[in-house]
């Protein structure tokens, strides 16, 4: 069943072009990876999705809703934000607000729900990714991977129908990745629709069902892990993916 | 409003503006100077003379500088005085206003360049000492050819700050008996009473000599930039 | 004058000058919200706006500030009708404090605001907030929080400016107190001063403290 679906997604700046024509379709299920090289626009495409940064053209239907991008009012803007969240690269956790407050703020201000409730919830979030002894504890008192995770929390407290994850690891020392990695896996097995753009191909190939190589604003090719990192036939993924792999 | 009073006072005024650049210029070069050793006997944390300069810096950033300027002009002549009360003549003679505005300003802004030293000192990286070092470096050396030269990009701004709030408290030393532009602009305004006129004019003045030396000091940051980080 | 008269003598003036000192500091802060608001707006002419206040702002001596709204500001009023001959001369301090010195208070919290990493700005929107709320529950107390340190040091600088007319007035009180000769005359108005300069100086101390505890207190990195 198709959940998301992104129709002929443009974005210019000063004059140069970022996103070409951008076009995807999201089962409900389904974990998207994104890979490619750095400044092919993989970052800006996500956050045209949820609109941090306001496409040129395009449309986007999730669910039942369909939506123009190209002028979004502020109602469609905020439903949509209560529909996919996101999980930044440097985690982006609130700085004056401690861990437990951090997913709270969300659900009270973005989905207005009553304290008590955005409190069970915020607990239950907490619990699930093993942080609730940390929940008084201010975002300079954590650690980069207990940071992500409970950047992970903040996401799906709102209980989205997709969550965007950029670079989720890529700010990690590595010891701290694996325990990330294992969340979202778990997310997945879940059944929670996401699209994570990464520079892990392995983290790639072990919990994605569609890979997607992304160049200069761009879909270069889009299939199964099997075929795109296994069997790439693009010569430009060739490239990319023995460059990658010298890099270890 | 008297715009004819205003358009003849004003190169009166200017015809002193000399004496303001002087006064507030000499202040801080001598400044300048006591604030080296200063900020080096401070952040060595030298026993005693530390703390003492600890609690000059405390009292020059906290003390008006009105009454800072009123102690130097009691209590200077009263110093001399007492250093020197077998000397001929001591009894009679009267330090020019002008000495006094210029220790004044010397003490006050010693106290705040050193501070600024010190900030753009510890502005600067910490592994950049230890780079040099590694390298084969002597402490002075270090401090020369690496720590000095990027202090300096650092410590243009806040000594911009600090030169541009000494060249409008030089408004205050017409009490003193100095005529600079506020001392002029009193004189001129008292004939016939047009005190907003010639405080209009003073203020143009000072909002254009601020202006001025902002940009000059700013363009020096820049320059200094690019020759240091190229 | 005994030294026990003097100190009571000038602690008589100081209540007036706190007194000013916060509530120019309390308006001077608004101004400088309102400031740095229009500063962020999108048009040029907000921004030019704000630039030219600002620079009028840092470019006037404190002194001038004071001359110009004690002296002036009732002129001006009443060329708009408005009679203030009988207003305190307080009310005029005040304002010309806060408008004298609002183009600092702008530049302050532009510059903590500027300092938010932007990133903040982003997740409080992908959770779904709205503008408003961003500012209020996410970007304005880290703001506030940025700015401490410029506040407490633009509150000493308010405390010292405060003092100006207070001083001057002294000094013209006292400054034909004496007919001894020259080079020892002048030693009861440097008593006067040197005490009047430690009385600031203690103030200043206390401020400090209060304001480091409140810093302490509040600082969450």
């Amino acid at each position: 069943m198709t959940l998301l679906k992104i129709n002929h997604l443009k974005k210019s700046f000063n004059k140069k072009t970022i996103l070409k024509d951008v076009n995807l379709e999201v089962d409900q299920g389904d974990v998207i990876a994104i890979i490619g090289p750095s400044g092919s626009g993989k970052t800006t495409f996500l956050k045209n999705i949820n609109l941090l940064e306001h496409p040129d053209s395009g449309s986007l239907s999730i669910e039942t809703k369909k939506i123009e991008l190209e002028n979004v009012s502020t109602q469609d803007e905020l439903w949509l934000r209560r529909h996919i969240a996101m999980v930044f690269q440097n985690y982006a956790l609130f700085k004056n607000k401690n861990a437990f407050e951090n997913i709270t703020t969300g659900l009270i201000y973005g989905k207005h729900l009553d304290k008590k409730t955005a409190q069970k919830i915020a607990e239950e979030e907490l619990k699930q990714v093993n942080m609730l002894d940390k929940k008084d504890f201010y975002p300079s008192q954590l650690s980069g991977g207990q940071q992500q995770r409970i950047g992970i929390a903040r996401a799906t407290a709102l209980k989205p129908s997709v969550i965007l994850f950029d670079e989720p690891t890529s700010a990690l020392d590595p010891e701290l990745v694996g325990t990330v990695v294992d969340d979202i896996d778990q997310l997945a097995r879940n059944g929670q629709t996401m699209i994570v753009v990464t520079h892990l191909i392995s983290f790639a190939k072990r919990i994605a069902n569609k890979v997607i190589f992304f160049e200069n604003g761009e879909i270069l090719a889009a299939g199964t892990p099997e075929e795109i990192i296994d069997h790439p036939k693009n010569d430009r993924i060739k490239t990319f993916l023995a460059a990658v792999s010298r890099d270890k | 409003m008297n715009w004819n009073f205003m358009f003849q006072s004003m190169p009166k005024l200017l015809s002193v503006l000399p004496v303001t650049i002087f006064l507030s210029f000499i202040g801080i070069i001598f400044g300048l100077i006591l604030a080296v050793p200063i900020s080096i006997i401070r952040e060595k944390r030298i026993p005693i003379l530390s703390q003492l300069f600890d609690i000059y810096i405390s009292l020059f950033r906290g003390i008006p500088i009105i009454v800072q300027i009123y102690i130097v002009y009691y209590g200077l002549p009263r110093l001399l005085f007492l250093l020197n009360q077998n000397h001929p003549g001591a009894k009679g003679f009267t330090m020019p206003s002008m000495i006094i505005g210029i220790v004044a300003f010397a003490l006050n802004s010693s106290a705040n360049v050193s501070e600024a030293i010190r900030s753009a000192y510890h502005g600067v990286d910490k592994s950049q000492y230890d780079a040099a070092l590694s390298v084969g470096l002597t402490k002075a050396s270090a401090f020369q050819k690496i720590i000095i030269p990027q202090l300096i990009p650092n410590f243009i701004p806040n000594f911009t700050n600090i030169l541009l709030d000494l060249i409008k408290d030089t408004a205050l030393v017409y009490n003193i008996g100095i005529v600079e532009i506020m001392g002029q602009a009193n004189i001129l305004a008292s004939f016939s009473f047009n005190y907003l006129e010639a405080y209009l004019d003073a203020l143009i003045i000072y909002l254009v000599v601020c202006f001025v030396f902002a940009n000059l000091l700013s363009l020096l940051e820049n320059k200094i930039k690019k020759h240091v980080f190229a | 004058m005994s030294l026990s008269e003097i100190i009571k003598n000038l602690l008589s003036g100081l209540p007036n000058t706190l007194f000013i000192l916060i509530t120019s500091f309390i308006i001077s802060s608004v101004i400088g919200l309102l400031v740095m608001w229009v500063s962020l707006q999108n048009d040029k002419f907000s921004r030019v706006i704000s630039k030219i206040y600002t620079g009028l702002s840092r470019g006037t001596p404190p002194l001038l500030v004071l001359l110009l709204a004690y002296y002036e500001f009732p002129r001006l009023l009443s060329f708009v009708g408005i009679d203030a001959n009988d207003w305190s001369k307080n009310f005029f301090a005040i304002f010309g404090l806060a408008i004298g010195f609002g183009g600092y208070m702008g530049e302050l919290f532009r510059s903590a605001y500027n300092d938010i990493d932007s990133a903040q700005f982003d997740a409080a929107y992908s959770v779904g907030m709205n503008k408003k709320d961003v500012l209020k529950v996410i970007i304005i107390p880290q703001m506030f929080t940025l700015a401490l340190p410029n506040i407490q040091t633009m509150f000493l600088s308010f405390l010292k400016a405060t003092s100006l007319v207070y001083v001057i007035g002294i000094a013209d009180m006292y400054r034909d107190a004496t007919t001894l000769a020259n080079a020892s005359q002048g030693v009861f108005q440097l008593k006067i001063f040197i005490v009047l300069g430690i009385i600031y100086w203690i103030i200043t101390l206390i401020f400090e403290f209060l304001f480091g505890l409140y810093i302490k207190k509040h600082n969450y990195s």
